[in-house]
């Protein structure tokens, strides 16, 4: 163990143990001045045809016909750190029938798994945790911040397309 | 058992003892998504929404909703005001106690789970978590806080808890540099205790001030702090002396 210091650094002897942490192994962290989470495209219904999107897609987008009642809807694009996010959803007769992780940061192992179904991915984020003999980590993920934000304005266009 | 959920612009996750039973899973989960349609500044029919507006006077609101806001008063007096309720999304009229529902509404959900016999569970809202009883594996619940640097990747230390909440507020990857100082700054704060709402909202107000001074927390002798710095170090208050199982790799007690 190396305890680094132990002086009290805040006003008041609240703070008494100080002690050094790791810097990650890996090389430095690009940081990005632009807001992370920043939405770069605004929500776009594909359906029945599919609207190209501005960045090569890394998954295939279907252009078969739709079976009736089903459409498809784009999530924003969401830019964090790392790369970009989307989230697409499949409705039938208005109810969600499927949510698919459409783009993901490239760098992300995890993500890049065939099976991007939002629950698989999340789930997968908190199962990764177990192999270390860790039960649980407290810091939210980047990715799973701008999944979600994708996610939800998803879902609000497609509950706005439903009222229409 | 593991269940995954978006809710309240977050990821939660339950998990349970498998065998635990699903109705009292149901439960938890209806319980929380009536804690989001209640308390939500996104709809207008929100009863959050609704006092904001001024169409709902809040001794007529929910048991739930007064609770939250004589809470949230109490906070925001015993942290020297660093702890207040926000005003409504984008600066417009309204109130929004979201520093304080995600956690409590954890910590309503513990109880529920725990009236219904199941004791073993950990709860996760969006980087904040509670655990109680007996782990999956070992005597006590080790909970890892990521890495201010690498979030997705490392790990700074762990904490090895007997249960309870702990809350960590970070800016992971802020293109906004906060402040500059002798000790460098803070990049991530975490809390625990006994309560997650609390301890989400104390890890915000410190982190905001960025630890400028802790001596208010003497309000809350239940509750430690754990800093880490972008100096690299690593500090925290006494109620976490002993509960700090690793400093990472190289710094192993």
């Amino acid at each position: 163990m190396r305890r680094v210091l132990a002086i009290s650094i805040l006003s008041g002897a609240s703070v008494v143990f100080a002690f050094r942490f790791t810097p990650p192994q890996s090389g430095a962290v690009t940081t990005d001045d632009a807001s992370p989470y920043e939405i770069i495209t605004t929500t776009t219904r594909v359906s029945p045809g599919v609207t190209a999107t501005p960045l090569p897609p890394l998954t295939t987008t279907t252009t078969l016909p739709l079976p009736p009642g089903v459409k498809v809807i784009q999530g924003p694009l969401v830019r964090m750190n790392r790369g970009v996010v989307q989230v697409t959803i499949t409705l039938q007769y208005g109810a969600v029938t499927d949510i698919e992780m459409t783009r993901y940061p490239t760098s992300d192992r995890r993500a890049t798994q065939i099976s991007l179904d939002a629950e698989p991915y999340l789930e997968r984020e908190a199962l990764e945790t177990q192999s270390a003999d860790i039960h649980i980590v407290s810091g939210a993920t980047e990715t799973s911040y701008a999944y979600i934000r994708s996610l939800r304005e998803v879902l609000e266009e497609a509950r706005i397309s439903s009222d229409r | 058992m593991l269940v995954t959920r978006p809710l309240m612009g977050t990821v939660f996750r339950l998990t349970v003892p498998d065998g635990a039973p699903g109705p009292a899973v149901d439960e938890v989960f209806a319980w929380l998504e009536w804690v989001e349609a209640t308390f939500s500044t996104f709809r207008p029919s929100s009863a959050i929404s609704r006092i904001g507006a001024g169409d709902l006077d809040p001794s007529e609101a929910p048991t739930e909703v007064r609770h939250v806001l004589a809470r949230c008063a109490d906070l925001e007096e015993a942290s020297g005001g660093r702890f207040a309720i926000r005003p409504g999304r984008l600066g417009g009229p309204g109130i929004d106690p979201a520093g304080f529902v995600k956690g409590w509404s954890v910590d309503e959900a513990a109880m529920l789970l725990r009236s219904r016999d199941i004791g073993d569970f950990s709860i996760y809202a969006g980087g904040d978590v509670l655990c109680g009883g007996v782990p999956p594996s070992g005597d006590r619940w080790r909970v890892a806080i990521r890495h201010p640097e690498r979030p997705d990747e490392a790990y700074a230390t762990v904490l090895e808890i007997a249960g309870g909440a702990v809350a960590t507020s970070a800016a992971y990857y802020r293109g906004d540099h906060i402040r500059g100082s002798d000790r460098g700054d803070i990049a991530s704060v975490t809390v625990i205790g006994p309560s997650l709402g609390v301890a989400d909202a104390l890890a915000t107000a410190i982190f905001a001030d960025q630890a400028e001074s802790l001596d208010w927390m003497k309000g809350f002798p239940d509750f430690g702090v754990l800093l880490l710095g972008t100096d690299g170090m690593m500090r925290w208050t006494a109620p976490l002396d002993g509960l700090i199982a690793d400093g990472g790799p190289g710094n192993r007690r």
